[in-house]
């Protein structure tokens, strides 16, 4: 029970996690391949303060999203004007250079050794009845960052990020300082990507470098491209799907014996590329996006 | 520089790779008049209008808008002061609606600002009630009223002209900056720009038209500068820059 208590817990924070980087990329056109560091900051942020100085949860995970949102809008102000690729690059940059700080600054995260001992929310209830309220608290706060994301998607704020993604020039000629509405954004998804990071360590109860590799920012991006970039419940139905490939190849080497579990792991990974090779080809957005509208082409002639 | 201008450029500069494509040119815009900026490809017109409206930026020479330098203002401050411009090829927000494309244009929205977009519901729904209300009424006067639901994408060729420029009027400019407003435009389409054009210098509006068809332009513009090889080659009503003898020389390629 407690295995799938986890695949839950994962599940829901990777749909937050996605719903962040869906204001960044599916909104705005931000492409954000550091994302992971966000995560990190807010991991490594609320375990030093609960761990190392007795800090309560509650600021804890506010000073989390507190210090992401701050370490994110020096970082969206330098690079934000930078195209796409190149932003992906200097953001990917930027998540490697977190990660060796991690590594490195023993005094404060005790490197690759990692912080153990991290407090599970509601502890004072017992083992039993905190991991299931804490599995509650977990997806009322998603069902709170997906409120979030769809009051900023639906209000005249995310039709202007979507004119921004369809054309940046058009909408500073129309007099909106569209760098400023970048950064915003970019610093509204670092904070939630924060707390996902602080929900995560909570969760595990134990954190270490490995835990924030790429892989993170690259799971998320399966897991809205599943889902769709752009729409409301991509996010959620994409971490959904990731998650059950994810764990669901974890648990079937113990029913089908003619593979290894590294058979299985590789073979999780050929499964996970067909399936976004199929669905880019037939659903280019997403489980849960719009299908594509077939444009009238200029040799039909119309009635 | 006669005071009552509502824009001067003056010796303006600008070089691309070691090329002169703007060689100290100065012009003014006289305030409620169409002027048009005319000259054969090359001739630096784009630049010069891209420098007025500040997407790029001059070399040297100085920008006066309402007595005020602008030289260095940022493009989208510049819109904000009141000069918007529209584009050569049509800048739609293709997975926006033709009533969205225009809303995102109207000033100072409540519902634009953070952390107000998400709960001042009551201010928002009003603004965007009266922002519907004037983006009807421009969608009434270009005639794409018809087709206001319909992702801008969708669109004609000549209509999406018509939304670049329905957005602009949005923006409330007082000098509205059209690079090739007849470019790619079926002739009734044109005509139709050319006479929304008018109608708009008649309520007050000051223009600047860039465009290369130049029957066009002679019959609405009041002011006309021929620009050729970056440099102003005359200025003048209409039918005096039709009849010099340089112009008509630079055009003829003779």
């Amino acid at each position: 029970m407690s295995y799938l208590y986890t695949v839950v817990a994962f599940a829901s924070i990777y749909a937050m996690l996605a719903i962040g980087l869906n204001l960044q990329m599916g909104l705005t056109g931000i492409v954000n391949f550091g994302y992971v560091a966000f995560v990190a900051i807010g991991a490594y942020t609320s375990a030093i303060l609960t761990v190392g100085h007795g800090w309560p949860l509650v600021p804890a995970w506010i000073a989390a999203i507190a210090l992401a949102c701050a370490v994110s809008y020096p970082l969206g102000l330098l690079t934000i004007r930078l195209g796409g690729d190149y932003l992906a690059v200097v953001t990917l940059g930027f998540s490697e250079l977190v990660a060796l700080f991690i590594l490195n600054e023993r005094w404060l995260t005790r490197g690759a050794i990692g912080i153990v001992g991290i407090r599970k929310p509601f502890a004072a209830f017992g083992p039993a009845a905190s991991t299931e309220l804490s599995l509650l608290l977990i997806i009322a706060l998603t069902a709170l960052t997906t409120l979030l994301a769809w009051r900023i998607a639906k209000s005249p704020l995310g039709r202007l990020l979507r004119a921004i993604q369809a054309n940046e020039a058009a909408v500073q000629a129309l007099g909106k300082n569209t760098v400023s509405y970048k950064v915003l954004i970019f610093v509204i998804g670092s904070g939630i990507a924060g707390l996902a990071g602080a929900l995560y360590a909570h969760w595990i109860q134990y954190i270490s470098p490995e835990q924030f590799s790429p892989d993170v920012t690259f799971n998320t991006f399966i897991a809205l491209i599943l889902g769709g970039a752009g729409s409301l419940l991509g996010p959620i139905v994409g971490a959904a799907v990731l998650m059950l490939f994810l764990q669901g190849s974890v648990v079937l080497p113990d029913y089908v014996h003619f593979l290894n579990a590294d058979q299985m792991a590789a073979l999780r990974f050929m499964i996970i590329g067909l399936v976004l090779v199929l669905l880019i080809t037939f659903r280019p957005n997403g489980i849960m996006g719009r299908l594509p509208e077939r444009a009238a082409r200029k040799d039909e002639v119309t009635p | 520089m006669s005071a009552g201008s509502l824009l001067t450029a003056e010796s303006i500069e600008k070089s691309y790779v070691g090329s002169r494509v703007l060689k100290g040119v100065s012009i003014e815009l006289q305030p409620g008049r169409i002027t048009a900026l005319i000259g054969p490809n090359g001739a630096g017109k784009t630049t010069l209008f891209d420098v007025i409206t500040g997407f790029v930026r001059a070399d040297a020479g100085r920008i006066v808008y309402q007595g005020r330098e602008i030289t260095s203002l940022a493009a989208y401050r510049r819109a904000r002061l009141g000069i918007v411009k529209t584009f050569q090829i049509p800048h739609e927000f293709g997975e926006l609606t033709v009533e969205e494309n225009i809303l995102v244009a109207a000033a100072g929205q409540v519902g634009e600002r953070f952390p107000s977009a998400l709960w001042a519901m009551g201010a928002i729904r009003r603004q965007e009630a009266a922002n519907r209300e004037r983006a009807g009424e421009l969608m009434e006067f270009l005639g794409l009223h018809a087709n206001r639901a319909m992702r801008s994408e969708m669109l004609p060729a000549g209509d999406k002209k018509l939304l670049e420029l329905a957005r602009a009027l949005m923006a409330d400019p007082t000098l509205l900056m059209l690079d090739e407003p007849l470019a790619g435009v079926p002739a009734g389409v044109g005509s139709r720009i050319m006479e929304h054009l008018t109608q708009l210098r008649d309520r007050g509006m000051t223009l600047l038209v860039v465009e290369h068809n130049l029957e066009a332009v002679m019959r609405i513009a009041d002011w006309v500068y021929v620009l050729v090889d970056g440099e102003l080659l005359a200025a003048g009503s209409p039918a005096q820059v039709q009849a010099d003898e340089r112009v008509q020389r630079a055009y003829l390629g003779a």
